[in-house]
């Protein structure tokens, strides 16, 4: 459902009068808000029902004038939406944030395995080797990557900070956390692009761990691309 | 009153309107009007992102209605914002009562909490 159709379901009840301004209202919010359709429908499917609803508490026999104090109460669509637009930047931040952190120990470790462990992966692949060495010859090998995880980390627990719990009790604005949130994703698609690029230059023998890190690593690198790219934008429109 | 003499306690009157039962963001308008009797009449669209901002931050829980006719997102506490609430009004009496004490000449005590 688009936004015309959705605004014109929303007003549908409305005295016919009164329905051109409230569904002009919510299209020009609508259009103002960012973030997923999804998100944007449920904002502007409560904010129609608080127009609704101040429009039937309006006495008056006038319904063109008592949908024009409704929304003249409800502001500005554009101030409106950069409200919500902070909101969902927070919310956004922080989901961004947590998949990360939940998500990158594991990741970690699967490639870790993969080239430490393989039959292309030479002396590291002994296993009396220490996982400290691994670690230490792994990063040796990639050392853009030691660099991008100082980076990552402290900006995705930034971005965490942006909703929830944490938000209670760490100042974090939400463009903070918007801009924490574009940093730990744009981070993790460099890492993991050097990853699976480190990976195909050097493989001579792909064994089924470091398939199966490639595979993990080019789905994250999507997902970590769209939600950096979904934190700048709703920081841009905050 | 003007929305800016509000803005520090925003967030404990909203949370103490959805107290007693979950209640949808028009509602919490409307409540707060009545409770006030009509000194608190917020712009309408202050609270819905006000709400949203509680919601981020875990103190109120937003869930859409199920019922018969339009879909409403209706609010409640969680048991952060009742913790939160409780703090608040400890902290708002505290100062109130010392803003009394110095500027009511002495009328009113500083208020201490009950156990």
């Amino acid at each position: 459902m688009d936004t015309r159709e959705l605004t014109e379901t929303l007003v549908a009840d409305l005295d016919p009068l009164a329905q051109p301004v409230v569904a002009g209202y919510l299209r020009e919010f609508a259009a103002a808000l960012p973030g997923s359709r999804r998100a944007r429908q449920a904002i502007v499917t409560e904010i129609a029902d608080g127009l609704i609803e101040q429009i039937t508490n309006t006495t008056g026999p006038d319904p063109a004038a008592a949908a024009a104090s409704a929304v003249h109460a409800f502001g500005s669509p554009r101030n409106l939406a950069t409200q919500f637009a902070r909101e969902l930047t927070g919310k956004t931040a922080h989901r961004t944030g947590f998949a990360l952190i939940s998500s990158g120990p594991l990741i970690g470790a699967v490639w870790l395995l993969a080239l430490t462990s393989g039959p292309s992966s030479g002396p590291s692949s002994d296993v009396t080797v220490t996982l400290p060495k691994r670690i230490t010859g792994l990063f040796a090998a990639l050392p853009l990557i030691p660099l991008l995880l100082m980076m990552i980390i402290p900006a995705a627990l930034v971005a965490v900070a942006g909703a929830g719990r944490v938000s209670r009790f760490l100042p974090v604005t939400t463009g903070a956390a918007g801009l924490a949130g574009l940093v730990a994703g744009a981070g993790c698609v460099v890492a993991d692009g050097s990853l699976i690029v480190h990976a195909v230059m050097t493989a001579g023998v792909w064994s089924p761990l470091l398939i199966l890190a490639v595979t993990i690593s080019t789905a994250r690198l999507s997902l970590a691309a769209a939600a950096a790219r979904r934190c700048a934008q709703l920081r841009a429109a905050g | 009153m003007r929305a800016e003499v509000l803005k520090g306690h925003l967030d404990g009157l909203l949370l103490s309107m959805l107290e007693p039962a979950p209640i949808h963001g028009y509602a919490v308008i409307e409540s707060l009007r009545a409770r006030s009797n009509g000194a608190f009449d917020l712009p309408t669209g202050t609270v819905y992102p006000a709400l949203h901002r509680l919601e981020r931050a875990g103190l109120v829980r937003g869930s859409w209605s199920t019922g018969p006719g339009r879909r409403r997102r209706v609010y409640e506490l969680t048991s952060a914002g009742r913790t939160s609430l409780t703090e608040q009004r400890v902290s708002w009496w505290q100062f109130a009562g010392a803003v009394s004490t110095v500027m009511g000449g002495g009328g009113a005590a500083a208020w201490t909490p009950a156990n």
